[in-house]
């Protein structure tokens, strides 16, 4: 049976076709919100209410070719609702101070780009795992989170340059202290 | 001199880094719990699907329920529709009501005198339709408006109350609009719908006509007026209000027959 098969049964009511779309997906969506979210409970409740909604609305999925597409749309919905509530869970919270980065070896890079991706917003965290990550054009990440093609370069450029001079300037350092 | 990687693929590499293999197992047992309890919306295309039902329709049942139990009641009292939904007395050659041997899509609930409730599985399309796109451009960007024409579906429908059971066929009209430029995903997502809906049973003894209509909002929820249907034949003189209900079947719903003919007139005299 091929996946646009499946996505009909789906379509149709197939609780056990849908079952089998539901298995196929689930890690590939957990990595997306992972990534994005960074946090493991809310990246679990946000794919697991993209999948519920994907089952609920999927009788208005007309096209079961575009079925991948539009369930990670509505995974970034999901992610970004998610982000919300999180948020306002946060500012009830006491927020954890994070670690200063280790700029002292091989985890440098990585520590760096870590800091400077969680200090960007959901929408270009978004848009940097949907390029960097899944390999798509800023146009097919466009088309597939629902914005425009221009917002999509936009956030994409700020959101690349501030990893770049995340990385750059890490390199300085790390050459400072080679050099001093 | 070592080169430094291109920072990109360092960005690229990070963050495959940074992704776990699978998620965690209870995710997908929460996920495969919680999708066995939710139901599928109806779909917007077409209309035709089990919807949940909208404040607006419940206020709609509610009413038509009191109407019922006001005049079936009353029949009931002089010993006229008794405890069976109305055995047409007055319109001759009606089949007997029995009670449920069709899907009781009430959910278990007693049916009240003229009540019935109706399965239509997915028929087939007897008529296709036409559907034309236009964007329209806006100050404030595009309005993509989907037009829908002429569609309809006929085949079987069994009904409580067997006045129901027999042919059904349904047309379709519909306009879908999605703001912003034509957009292969936001219809399905994002589509907001007006559409209307013709309805026709026939049985041997007759046959029942009407239509409704109703809107898709944004988040899927589907506001849908009562059909009311209008009886032909050996039920002529009588009026079946339904609405959609959640069900087994492709569309299911639930129905009251009253004994007034449709459109009630009202008074303007002096």
């Amino acid at each position: 049976v091929t996946r646009s098969e499946l996505v009909r049964q789906a379509r149709e009511g197939d609780r056990d076709a849908y079952d089998v779309l539901l298995t196929e997906s689930v890690d590939a969506m957990y990595r997306i919100a992972r990534l994005i979210l960074r946090d493991y409970d809310s990246a679990a409740d946000a794919v697991q209410e993209a999948l519920v909604r994907c089952w609920r609305d999927l009788p208005r999925l007309r096209e079961p070719d575009r079925f991948d597409a539009w369930l990670n749309r509505i995974l970034v919905r999901a992610i970004t609702d998610e982000s919300r509530r999180r948020r306002r869970r946060l500012s009830l919270a006491v927020v954890p101070i994070t670690s200063q980065p280790d700029a002292s070896g091989a985890l440098a890079d990585r520590d760096e780009l870590a800091r400077v991706f969680g200090r960007l917003s959901i929408e270009h965290r978004t848009i940097v795992v949907f390029h960097h990550y899944l390999g798509m054009s800023a146009d097919e990440a466009a088309t597939t989170i629902g914005i425009p093609v221009g917002t999509a370069k936009s956030r994409l450029h700020y959101a690349t340059e501030a990893l770049r001079a995340a990385l750059d300037a890490d390199a300085r350092v790390t050459t400072g202290r080679v050099s001093a | 001199m070592t080169t430094r990687p291109d920072p990109d693929r360092k960005i690229a590499a990070w963050l495959h880094d940074e992704a776990p293999d699978h998620a965690p197992s209870d995710v997908l047992e929460a996920s495969r719990e919680r999708v066995e309890k939710t139901r599928q919306r109806r779909s917007w295309w077409p209309a035709r699907r089990g919807t949940q039902m909208s404040t607006y329709t419940k206020l709609a049942a509610a009413a038509a329920t009191v109407l019922v139990i006001t005049v079936g009641g009353t029949a009931f009292m002089l010993g006229g529709i008794g405890g069976q939904p109305s055995p047409q007395p007055t319109t001759g050659g009606a089949p007997q009501t029995q009670q449920p041997t069709a899907p009781d899509a009430t959910g278990g609930d007693v049916l009240l005198p003229g009540e019935f409730t109706a399965c239509v599985p997915r028929n087939a399309e007897s008529k296709a339709g036409t559907t034309e796109t236009e964007v329209i451009p806006g100050p404030d960007g595009d309005l993509t408006v989907e037009r829908t024409r002429g569609f309809t579906w006929s085949g079987s429908i069994s009904a409580t109350d067997p006045r129901f059971s027999g042919t059904h066929y349904t047309s379709w009209d519909g306009n879908g609009y999605t703001a912003g430029a034509a957009d292969p995903y936001a219809q399905v997502v994002d589509g907001f719908g007006t559409w209307a809906e013709g309805h026709r049973i026939e049985t041997a003894e007759g046959a029942w006509a009407g239509s409704t209509v109703g809107i898709t909002l944004p988040d899927g929820t589907n506001e849908a007026a009562p059909a009311v249907l209008t009886g032909e034949g050996a039920y002529q003189g009588l009026t079946a209000v339904t609405f959609p209900i959640d069900g087994p079947c492709f569309f299911d719903f639930r129905g009251f027959v009253i004994e007034v003919p449709e459109p009630p007139v009202p008074y303007t005299g002096d």
